[in-house]
């Protein structure tokens, strides 16, 4: 499941990103924000809504560079949000 | 729809001020237009390659309008909303979309009285979700604006967009600007609108539009001689059901929305000059692009 959801995740940003992106790529420090993907708001918007679709809900408060910083910090954000009950699981 | 202010005495006095103040204004105008700060017309036009004859004509009228907002504006401070009068044009259209239940996204450009929208719309019993990047007047309920760091990263606008898409499903109406943020630099997408200038064109409004279902609705407001807030809300840009490419779909709203600007635009002179006093500033965005050589000055602005 851990695969799944790395895969997906990986698929998604990659789906995202302008021009969209390698998931294969895609590196645990691969940054989001900034350098690596540079990832802009609209582009961040499209991946909370995708990450809703995954079964992951991201609350406004939430999208913060903390979370959204690297891959490995966005992986680990929805690992968490998973694990709460009220987040519901991931569809993978 | 709405009217005067909630005593009739009252507005009667406002609006006498505002016509004195605006007496004034012809005359003070001229004289601050000789100034540098607000000589802003003939760096534009030079910009765009057009001729200057009338940029001393452009500035003074730029002048007038800045010294009426600022009117507005002091009035908003002190009696907020009900301190203007305003004239609706359209004002059915935004509550049938609210009716509808889907959200309605207001698009406005920047430029023009600022603080006026909110204003008309708290008059009219509405208040949006304004997604600004400025802190909200004092006036206004302060829970019903998100307020990004356009010098932040990405995540704070992102935070704003994701904030406002709930709104949106929720039923709400949101106030989202046409051109994005000030701080778009680079990857600013130009779209040739403002007469022959090219002026930069975000992608927020379309983004929600098609993640909510939520149609668009521009809006446009102006400052009368004596001080009446006229606010025309275009018609409503529906968004296709069910789309299936998404920057196909982005590209031809923002095409339906800017076309749908420029024909509130024939409609409302003024608000047209509102855009040109916009895109003169816009040297936080980096320089309009090239204009089509046989532009004039009065294609430009008019």
């Amino acid at each position: 499941v851990t695969a799944d959801l790395r895969t997906a995740l990986a698929a998604l940003l990659g789906s995202v990103a302008r021009p969209p992106a390698d998931p294969a790529s895609l590196e645990d420090d691969t940054s989001l924000l900034g350098g690596g993907l540079d990832l802009d708001s609209l582009s961040m918007l499209e991946l909370v809504v995708g990450l809703e679709r995954l079964g992951v809900e991201v609350p406004p408060q939430d999208v913060t560079p903390d979370h959204f910083r690297t891959f490995s910090t966005l992986l680990d954000y929805v690992r968490s949000r998973r694990a709460e009950p009220s987040a519901g699981g991931v569809a993978s | 729809v709405t009217g005067l202010g909630s005593d009739a005495g009252g507005s009667l006095r406002s609006a006498a001020l505002h016509a004195a103040g605006s007496a004034f204004d012809a005359i003070v105008a001229p004289f601050a237009a000789l100034r540098r700060k607000h000589r802003v017309a003939a760096a534009t036009l030079r910009a765009a390659g057009l001729p200057l004859r009338r940029a001393y004509a452009i500035d003074v009228r730029r002048v007038r309008a800045l010294r009426r907002h600022r009117r507005l504006r002091r009035a908003l401070r002190r009696r907020g909303p009900s301190a203007i009068a305003v004239r609706w044009e359209g004002l059915e259209r935004l509550t049938e979309a609210v009716r509808a239940g889907r959200g309605a996204i207001l698009v406005s450009t920047h430029g023009g009285p600022r603080d006026a929208i909110p204003a008309a719309l708290l008059r009219a019993g509405i208040v949006p979700l304004q997604v600004r990047q400025a802190d909200p007047p004092p006036w206004a309920p302060a829970s019903r604006a998100v307020v990004f760091d356009a010098r932040g990263p990405a995540s704070e606008r992102a935070r704003a967009l994701v904030t406002a898409l709930a709104a949106l499903r929720g039923g709400d109406v949101v106030r989202i600007t046409l051109e994005g943020h000030a701080r778009r630099r680079a990857r600013a997408e130009h779209r040739a609108r403002l007469g022959r200038l090219e002026v930069p064109a975000g992608g927020g409004a379309a983004a929600l539009a098609r993640l909510s279902g939520a149609p668009v609705l521009p809006i446009v407001a102006s400052v009368g001689f004596a001080g009446r807030v006229r606010v025309v809300v275009g018609a409503a840009i529906a968004p296709t059901s069910s789309p299936r490419d998404a920057a196909a779909f982005d590209a031809e709203m923002k095409e339906r929305v800017h076309e749908a600007f420029e024909r509130l635009f024939a409609h409302d002179p003024a608000a047209r000059f509102e855009r040109l006093r916009w895109a003169v500033e816009i040297g936080t965005w980096g320089r309009p692009r090239l204009p089509v050589a046989s532009a004039t000055p009065a294609e430009a602005v008019a």
